[in-house]
């Protein structure tokens, strides 16, 4: 048992003191520090730049202009300015109302080519060009049309692409230009400041008071929420809100930090193992020692890897749980079953990945045959959307209960579901615990009798035969 | 006492190729055995039977009078050929790694003396990536002894050595016999065999051809070989050829440039040759000689070749 510690801790070291190890452990604490350090020092950083934009209004007497010069300047004074530091922290709009030009094609686009001109000049942002009936319902007449129409217009972003050919006359629709397409932010403000005052229009005209129209529009608001529970002192606690995006996001996380141990553990001992066999450093080790002994050592310095990663990236995740106020979704639980299941998977994949370095003669051989045992280690990312978005699906339970993916998707789903039957980690950790074993006992018998073999590789027929035979 | 190795009938098969073929060898302790065989002829399973990193098929092996696996294995230090250093450690921690897999912990020292010893003090905080191939043989030699084994055993230590290296290492495996240890080396170099062994072992297509002293094998030749030195400013290689052409008894003509090596037919009379060469020129030197151990050498590997070309 000692010399197996002593390989471990010379594989522990060996991985743990290197360039690379080091960047990337210091990568994650840096990526998770460094979001929150640059979310504060970037707050209202170039928020004092003031951002011009054109604005035409075709409508009669141009009142739609007025009103949005009146609200961008509510919005300088009020909405941009943090109540604390009373710094603005959006930057500055200033509007420049032109007066439009005759009504005829030609004119209406020379005048759009002008301000275009300006724009690609850095000059102004942006033109925002208000139809001359943009107060008039614009629905098409054909329904199936208008029901797509108003799908449309609803949309944001990049969903709302081809709305030309659905309204195909300008007059009832307000235009946006710039030479940046994804800069949004104007755009939508002005448009919902023009279709509230169209909006008011409207329902003065049919004589229906607006409050009621808004009433009526007013959906059923949805909140998810976690279960209600006792607290330690037995009172009734009802389950705080979910945010939709942090249950999908901690999931998501688990997997992939899980995959990366594994990738980080496993991989390694396959070109340590290649290094070994190739500098005839192996002869000298199985003279003191038998191969699973230095297999096992080998696997256990891995681990140790392994946990020093976790160790870094669990507490880096937990710090910025904390700060984003989803750590009571990191419970001790699922951290505990997430180590655990990491050691696990890394004794798994680790002795592959190990059998397929006794196996190879070279890097090249070894990277043919780790293409399948690659596939196999990610057969849970190919699935983990699916586990997500239904964790408690008869899939979700059968694919959580395959061995080579239990680590991952079990934890993730132990994230999602708080009380996930009890039996479900169970029986995935006895059969990962069971296919390690397997694993570990197949790859020191490829171990064995691979170590020594020199100038030629096997396949997998030969690794299978030695299995078997030894 | 028990000997250091001992092996009974040893077999060692793969597949179908029988890489050991039932061979029986005593090292006697405190000696050093020379190895000697050509590339493929199961020098080295033999010596990974000896390591316990194979088990023979057939037969038993016996180290340091333990026949378990891995019961002596921490009384036997082992260096393989040109290879078997981390390159990416750096020496004293590689050499401190070997120790205690080998069981011994407090090293710091025996390292320090051992470098020292072998001029490679200023080394030791070094990767072994940065080292030359000597300096690596060296820290090889190191990694193999450190830990005081009873028996050691060097796979071609002086491969790829300059010559004051090669003296250096030949000094400290002299030295571990001194210090009453075993060493068995494996080595294609014939003068070193005949100058540092005490006994020599050849295994030649899995099969022992050789073993003893120096004198038992060259005694089993006889003395058959006579070396010659042929006179005259007349003569030139050509006619030196002429000359040795169709000497009565002569088996085999070596040509060494100016000395001349024949080998003559089993109870042949070296005096009949003399005559025969005096009648032919001047001789200025006449030497009756046992074989050298490369003869012998190539004599084995030559017949045998010979014979497989022949069927």
């Amino acid at each position: 048992m000692r010399k197996i510690w002593i390989v471990a801790k010379r594989e522990y070291k060996a991985a743990v003191l290197t360039k690379a190890f080091i960047i990337s452990v210091a990568l994650m604490p840096l990526l998770m520090g460094g979001s929150i350090l640059a979310e504060t020092l970037l707050k209202g950083v170039g928020a004092a730049k003031e951002r011009v934009y054109v604005v035409i209004d075709r409508s009669p007497e141009g009142k739609y202009a007025k009103q949005l010069e009146a609200a961008v300047v509510k919005r300088n004074e009020r909405d941009i300015i943090d109540p604390e530091t009373q710094k603005a922290t959006d930057p500055i709009w200033k509007l420049e109302i032109l007066p439009p030009s005759p009504p005829t094609p030609e004119a209406i686009l020379e005048q759009r080519f002008e301000v275009s001109e300006r724009i690609r000049k850095g000059e102004v942002r942006g033109l925002l060009e208000i139809g001359a009936d943009v107060a008039t319902p614009n629905v098409p007449s054909d329904p199936k049309v208008a029901q797509k129409a108003a799908k449309a217009v609803t949309a944001r972003g990049l969903m709302a692409a081809n709305l030309s050919a659905l309204f195909p006359n300008d007059a009832g629709v307000v235009r946006f230009q710039s030479d940046n397409a994804l800069s949004m932010e104007f755009p939508n403000w002005a448009r919902a400041e023009i279709g509230r005052s169209v909006f008011l229009e409207r329902t003065t005209a049919s004589q229906v008071p607006p409050e009621k129209v808004l009433a009526a529009a007013v959906p059923v608001p949805l909140i998810q929420r976690e279960l209600a529970r006792r607290d330690a002192s037995g009172a009734l606690v009802d389950g705080d809100e979910i945010s939709i995006f942090v249950k999908f996001m901690v999931p998501f996380g688990i997997v992939m930090l899980m995959f990366m141990m594994v990738m980080v553990g496993a991989p390694p001992l396959m070109s340590g193992v290649i290094e070994e066999k190739m500098q005839r450093i192996a002869e000298v080790l199985l003279g003191s020692l038998p191969p699973f002994g230095l297999m096992l050592g080998k696997l256990i310095g891995s681990c140790g890897v392994a946990l020093t990663l976790s160790a870094v990236y669990l507490t880096g995740t937990w710090l910025a749980a904390q700060h984003y106020g989803f750590a009571n979704l990191l419970t001790p639980q699922v951290m505990t079953w997430f180590v655990a299941y990491t050691l696990l998977a890394v004794f798994m994949f680790g002795s592959v990945f190990i059998a397929i370095g006794a196996a190879c003669t070279d890097t090249k051989e070894a990277q043919t045959l780790m293409g399948p045992v690659m596939v196999i280690v990610c057969l849970p990312l190919f699935v983990m959307t699916n586990i997500i978005q239904e964790p408690d699906s008869a899939f979700a339970v059968g694919a959580s209960l395959f061995p080579l993916a239990t680590p991952m998707l079990m934890t993730a789903r132990m994230a999602i579901l708080p009380n996930l039957p009890w039996w479900q980690p169970v029986a995935g950790i006895v059969g990962v615990l069971l296919t390690t074993l397997l694993f570990v006992y197949a790859a020191s018998r490829i171990f064995r009798v691979g170590i020594l073999l020199q100038g030629k590789g096997a396949n997998f027929i030969e690794m299978g035969r030695w299995i078997f035979r030894g | 006492m028990n000997p250091a190795v001992q092996l009974d009938a040893v077999t060692k098969r793969f597949g179908q190729h029988v890489a050991v073929d039932h061979v029986s060898l005593t090292v006697p302790v405190g000696t050093i055995y020379g190895f000697i065989g050509p590339n493929g002829s199961g020098k080295t399973t033999t010596l990974r039977m000896i390591m316990r990193i194979l088990h023979p098929d057939e037969g038993q092996v016996r180290v340091l009078g333990e026949e378990g696996y891995g019961a002596a294995n921490d009384r036997v230090g082992y260096l393989p050929e040109e290879r078997g250093l981390y390159k990416q450690m750096k020496v004293r921690e590689l050499l401190r790694f070997y120790a205690e897999l080998k069981g011994y912990r407090h090293a710091r020292e025996a390292i320090t003396q051992w470098l020292e010893r072998l001029d490679l003090a200023a080394w030791g905080d070094k990767r072994v990536e940065t080292l030359s191939k000597g300096m690596s043989q060296k820290v090889q030699f190191i990694a193999a002894v450190i830990a005081h084994p009873e028996l050691v055993l060097l796979d071609e230590p002086f491969s790829g050595l300059d010559p004051v290296n090669a003296v250096v290492l030949r000094d400290a495996v002299l030295a571990l016999k001194r210090e009453g240890r075993t060493v068995i080396f494996s080595t294609h170099d014939m003068s070193v065999a005949e100058k540092m062994c005490d006994a020599i072992f050849m295994i030649h297509r899995g099969q022992k051809v050789l073993d003893g002293t120096l004198e038992q094998i060259q005694d089993a030749y006889g003395s058959d070989t006579v070396r010659v030195r042929l006179g005259g400013d007349e003569g030139n290689g050509h006619d030196h050829d002429n000359l040795l052409n169709g000497l009565p008894g002569v088996e085999q003509v070596m040509d060494h440039g100016n000395l001349k090596e024949l080998r003559l037919r089993r109870g042949h009379e070296p005096q009949t040759v003399l005559a025969a060469l005096m009648q032919r020129g001047p001789i200025r030197h006449f030497e009756l000689a046992r074989p050298s151990l490369h003869d012998i050498f190539l004599r084995i590997v030559g017949a045998d070749e010979g014979e497989q070309v022949g069927h």
